[in-house]
């Protein structure tokens, strides 16, 4: 750049630089999960004293790989403001396709088409919302019901399943494995966090994705491309539920077109209890991590006291809701003078206590 | 005389505040009837903030409000509209899929009590008996979407009208009109002085301000400074009393105009709005384009800017075939933008000041072997251009939408460098900036100019666009009916050319 | 005829369709099997007409199709626990529009974006149903439920005759009532609609509060239909009841409704429905139907408009 200084003197002086200190509410964007995970490591113990024996925590971390990695994906949709629905189908079919390929040509088939599967998927709705310009929460829905319905299809004669005398093939020791006694699903899962840290804040492309996610008006007159960012942001999610089907169906040995229902769920409500907003422009993987492991551990929790699945969808379901509600407060106190009408609005009435 | 009328609104010693700031301090403030009384002030001065709690947006912390005799505490905008208060604010509040009509009355429809079906006939007849008074004509049942910025104001306007708002406010009415839009606007403002109402007037615009108001209140800082008669009240005190200190009005060229010519654009058309339109820019020359709103400005500077394609004719730049298919080829070869709406096309409010300035340069800013981002690069860039443009940022991490909006909008305009500055496309380069930084961003123009940068600039600021611009183009249409150099560029030869379908252009030497 | 195209552009395929089926298949062209078809249009097109609503406010309800299934558990457990049929089915109404009200509640005072909001009430009311079911049937024989779906009062199937009121109903709120105009004044500009003192609160919790009612009618007459109740009725539903009203031309971000697409939404899927299964498809083809079906609306759609009108908010900072 040429900088040719024909002014003398700014005309007025220039702040000095403060030596910049996060605000408590920046840094409880970034953290505040990761403190009430622990917070729930610390205090799980006296409920559950079974929770801290070694296999159950490397079961809970297994758990938690195939959703983690997908909310990882995630991430990147919601950052950019939009979400993938169908990440619940999409894990159903690549699980489906990815057993039909073990079955054909052993573990190299398979871990190549769950790959492919996943990036297929992704290119799917990629193309629906930027060559057909439908808006991606409704292409993701119907394709939510595409998908399931293609593994259903492909799982007509019964679901598709791991032979029990496979166990020795180093594809199914994908999901059983332990790395110095960590559980092979969780270091791919940390691999995976490790890789999109460096994807989204240190590179050009995961910027692109937070200023699109920002303001996609203003991105296009920065030479950022639009349908770029949602082809990359929806392959990516393709991707890790390509990555994750592998984690995914080595534990659970069977796969048909009903498989995690409501997974959608699940991956949104993690990204969002991590402190991702669901308005884009500003994501926390750190927040998603620690919430995805905030899930599972709750999920162990009421498994482990007996709770029935009915109950864990409503818990579940709950906690969205609260933390969706923290997600909106927080935006809300963003904006000045918001405050007083929030809390007033909270509580039903008005902050003037004289009005007549 | 308005100095004998009632006085409709009294404010008293107001304040507002918000989390760690003091939006107001003790501000007071009256309307009579029949008067025009503006209120005027640089960003942040806290204008806004006072019609929102006119308007029942905000709740005061102290102070008191009174209607006449009564004293006025609005929780809600309804409260507002039954005092007989409507406030127009900046951001329209319309339904654009909704008709004329049930927009001015949404909330207030009409309907017949045994079926509880709206009353089109007489929704629409009150409608049309509004817009006569208002001495305009406007279809009731058109669709609010289909119609233009002005006719979208006049409907804003019958909307405040059919409350029988007693005391209408304006925020910025004329952002975003032409020339002759404003004078219509006026005379409406004027129609409703006539008949006894109380207007508020708020604007940047001061020329605007002497030509309408009676009295005027300048706030700075959220203290209130100054209120006293237009008459007595000149341009320049006005401009001191805004800014707080001496400011000089004109604008100081350093540069001089060289012979090579940066952009050249030869029989251009896109699509309805642009026909036909040559013109040239040389290096170190700002060329001015003006014209009434929608006669193809946005549409000019987006071609150029490579957001929207040619349909017929040629551009070079430097001399070479320039044909960019999206904004990224135009910068690319060094062609810089500035988008007229800062706000929803200029920031990206959830980043940081450093990673606004270098959204659209981010491969200059990798380490060269891992072609990672290098923190380093980008808050050194983030440095230069705080020295640079002067602007006022606690550090490269803060967020850009707490920045006043004369410091965003000097960010954007470090973005707009940032592709090389072989050419800038400024698009409104100050509209809602205040006086200080206005004055500033004029200085930047000229920096780089003099450093051999080509500008097109589109303003629909006259004063700006004469008085920064090396020549000016006027569009009409979509098609350049003026061009005006030296002592041809005059306010009224630009409205002419704009308005009327007079055609000068200057004679200059090719 | 070109009149009626534009107002209804989905007559048109409504029509290929039917003749496609006419010419390949015996049976469509039979009065039982068009009967049949109406009936489905018509159990479909009563919960369309409630979204054709949600859908004009610029929102969406994801959760009818866990309120389909609660209001068929509350319905078929109250008649197995000897509550009268009809106060049965009264209970099961309520049951939807509590699910509706909470909707309301939790979008308009919490701040919850409608649509996760709405995923979230999915979950935890089908979680509610399951629950209280503990994932038995609750089977019924009830006259008087049975009569929804099966009676013929003045020889019109009783679901036809449902689906006629209630379109009758919406069209004239939509068009003619201040209500229907001001939930397309919401869903057109929400800010201006608070700023201009309409309860906008109160009515995005109404439009909810319908929305759940339909889901309770909707699942009385699946109920009706079955004569038994579960946890698992009414899944995916929801694609249903919004693709019909996609189908039908309302716009999806907001501010209009076409009451009489959403009807004709209605007839065009049950219609492809109905042929599927006389052209002997599998089932698990004509899962994917629907969500085809709705993607390709959505597009076509897409498609059709016109490039960007012209702004009719304006944006100006200050």
């Amino acid at each position: 750049m040429t900088t040719t200084d024909t002014r003398t003197a700014a005309p007025e002086p220039v702040l000095a630089d403060r030596a910049e200190r996060p605000s408590l509410g920046r840094l409880w964007d970034t953290w505040g999960i990761t403190a009430i995970l622990l917070l729930l490591l610390a205090l799980t113990p006296l409920v559950a004293p079974g929770f801290l024996q070694l296999e159950n925590l490397q079961s809970v971390l297994r758990e938690s790989a195939y959703l983690g990695i997908v909310a990882a994906g995630m991430t990147f949709a919601i950052a950019a403001g939009a979400f993938d629905l169908s990440v619940g189908g999409q894990l159903a079919l690549v699980s489906v396709v990815t057993l039909l390929a073990y079955g054909a040509g052993g573990t190299p088939a398979a871990v190549g088409a769950a790959i492919a599967t996943g990036l297929a998927c992704g290119l799917v709705n990629a193309g629906l919302i930027t060559k057909l310009r439908v808006p991606p929460f409704v292409a993701t829905l119907g394709t939510l019901f595409v998908f399931r319905g293609v593994a259903y299809i492909l799982t007509q004669d019964g679901p598709q399943t791991l032979p029990y005398d496979q166990i020795g093939s180093p594809f199914v020791k994908i999901g059983g494995l332990n790395v110095a006694g960590v559980p092979l699903p969780f270091v791919i899962m940390l691999v995976v966090y490790a890789a999109a840290w460096v994807l989204l804040r240190r590179t050009a492309t995961g910027r692109r994705v937070l200023a699109y996610g920002s303001s996609p008006a203003a991105a296009r007159f920065c030479g950022i491309s639009a349908g770029r960012i949602q082809l990359f942001v929806f392959a990516l999610v393709g991707l890790s539920v390509g990555i994750a089907a592998l984690t995914y169906i080595t534990r659970v040995w069977t796969a048909d077109g009903s498989a995690q229902d409501g997974f959608e769920l699940k991956v949104i409500a993690a990204v969002v209890l991590g402190g991702t907003s669901l308005k884009g422009g500003k994501a926390t993987l750190i927040g998603t991590f620690s919430a995805v492991l905030l899930v599972s551990v709750l999920n162990d929790v009421l498994v482990g006291q007996g709770v029935p699945s009915a109950y864990q969808r409503i818990v579940l379901g709950c906690v969205l809701i609260v933390a969706l509600t923290v997600d909106g407060l927080r935006t809300r106190f963003a904006v000045p003078g918001s405050l007083r009408r929030a809390v007033a609005g909270l509580a039903g009435r008005s902050t003037d206590p004289d009005s007549a | 005389m308005p100095a004998e009328s009632p006085v409709l609104l009294h404010v008293d010693r107001l304040t507002v505040e918000f989390p760690g700031v003091r939006a107001l301090d003790g501000v007071h403030f009256d309307v009579r009837a029949g008067e025009v009384h503006a209120l005027v002030g640089e960003n942040g001065a806290g204008k806004s903030t006072l019609l929102k709690v006119l308007g029942g947006l905000h709740r005061p912390a102290a102070g008191e409000i009174r209607l006449g005799e009564r004293r006025y505490r609005p929780r809600r905008p309804a409260d507002a509209l039954h005092a007989g208060i409507a406030v127009i604010y900046q951001e329209f509040n319309l339904y654009p899929d909704l008709t004329v009509a049930e927009n001015v009355f949404s909330g207030r429809e009409p309907y017949h009590r045994l079926t509880r079906g709206i009353d089109y006939a007489e929704l629409n007849r009150r409608t049309a008996q509004l817009f006569g008074t208002l001495g305009v004509h406007l279809d009731p049942a058109r669709t609010v979407g289909s119609l233009t910025v002005s006719e979208q104001q006049l409907v804003e306007i019958a909307k405040a009208l059919s409350v029988d708002g007693r005391i209408i406010v304006m925020d910025e009415p004329t952002a975003a009109l032409s020339a002759d839009e404003v004078t219509r606007l006026l005379d409406v403002v004027r129609r409703l002085r006539a008949e006894g109402r109380g207007v508020v007037y708020v604007s940047h615009r001061l020329d605007e301000v002497f030509a309408v108001a009676d009295r005027v209140t300048v706030l700075r800082d959220g203290r209130h400074v100054h209120t006293g008669d237009l008459a007595e009240t000149s341009q320049e005190d006005l401009v001191r009393l805004m800014v707080g200190r001496d400011v000089s009005a004109a604008t100081r060229r350093t540069g001089a105009v060289r012979d090579d010519v940066v952009l050249d654009l030869d029989q251009v058309s896109a699509g309805r709005q642009l026909r036909e339109v040559s013109l040239r820019v040389r290096a170190g020359e700002i060329v001015g384009i003006g014209g009434v709103a929608g006669a193809g400005q946005p549409e000019l500077s987006q071609v150029v800017f490579g957001a929207l394609g040619v349909d017929t004719g040629a551009m070079t730049l430097d001399g070479r075939t320039y044909r960019p298919s999206t904004p990224a080829d135009a910068m690319a070869a060094g062609v810089g933008f500035l988008h007229e709406d800062r706000k929803s096309s200029g920031i990206l409010p959830d980043l940081s000041v450093r990673d606004n300035l270098t959204v659209s340069v981010l491969h200059r800013v990798r380490a060269a072997l891992t072609r990672l981002l290098s923190p380093a690069a980008q808050t050194a860039v983030f440095a230069e251009h705080r020295q640079r443009l002067a602007i006022r940022a606690t550090g490269p991490g803060q967020l850009i939408g707490q920045l006043s909006g004369g410091n965003q909008q000097k960010v954007l305009f470090g973005r707009a460098l940032a592709p090389g500055g072989r050419l800038l496309v400024l698009n409104e380069p100050t509209r809602g900036v205040d006086i200080g930084a206005k004055m500033e961003i004029h200085q930047l123009i000229d920096e780089v100019t003099a450093a051999g940068t080509a500008v097109l600039m589109i303003s629909s600021d006259l004063p700006e666009l004469l008085g920064v611009s090396d020549r000016v183009y006027v569009l009409a249409a979509g098609r350049i009916v003026g061009h005006l150099t030296g002592d041809d560029r005059t306010e009224e030869n630009v409205i002419a050319c704009a308005t009327t379908g007079r055609r000068v252009f200057s004679e200059v030497a090719a | 005829m070109t009149g009626l195209l534009r107002r209804a552009p989905l007559a048109l395929p409504l029509l290929g369709v039917a003749v496609a089926l006419a010419l390949t298949t015996d049976s469509f062209l039979t009065g039982g099997n068009l009967e049949n078809v109406l009936v489905a249009a018509a159990i479909v097109a009563i919960p369309g007409l409630a979204m054709t609503l949600c859908l004009a406010m610029g929102e969406f309800d994801l959760s009818i199709g866990s309120t389909v299934s609660l209001a068929g558990v509350v319905c078929c457990s109250a008649i197995i626990d000897g509550v009268p049929a009809p106060l049965a089915m009264l209970l099961a109404l309520a049951a939807g529009a509590l699910v509706g009200l909470a909707n309301g509640l939790v979008v308009t005072k919490l701040g919850v974006t409608p649509f996760i909001a709405t995923l979230a009430t999915l979950v935890i009311v089908r979680g509610l149903s399951l629950a209280y079911t503990d994932g038995h049937d609750q089977i019924v024989s009830s006259a008087t439920l049975k009569y929804l779906v099966g009676g013929r009062p003045l020889g019109v199937p009783m679901p036809i005759l449902l689906a006629v009121v209630a379109g009758a109903l919406a069209w004239w709120t939509v068009n003619r009532t201040r209500f229907g105009r001001w939930v397309c004044a919401v869903g057109s500009h929400r800010e201006a609609a608070r700023v201009s003192g309409l309860p906008v609160d109160r009515i995005r919790i109404a439009v909810y509060v319908l929305v759940g009612m339909s889901g309770g009618l909707w699942g009385l007459l699946i109920s009706s239909q079955l004569q038994k109740g579960n946890g698992q009725l009414g899944l995916g539903f929801e694609l249903d009841a919004i693709t019909v009203v996609v189908l039908g031309g309302t716009a999806l971000l907001g501010g209009r409704a076409s009451v009489l697409g959403t009807v004709l939404g209605a007839v065009l899927i049950e219609t492809i429905r109905n042929g599927l299964n006389l052209l002997n498809t599998p089932p698990a083809y004509q899962r994917i139907s629907v969500g085809l079906l709705l993607v390709t609306a959505l597009a076509l759609l897409a498609l059709r408009r016109t490039p960007a009108p012209a702004p009719a908010v304006r944006e100006v900072t200050a």
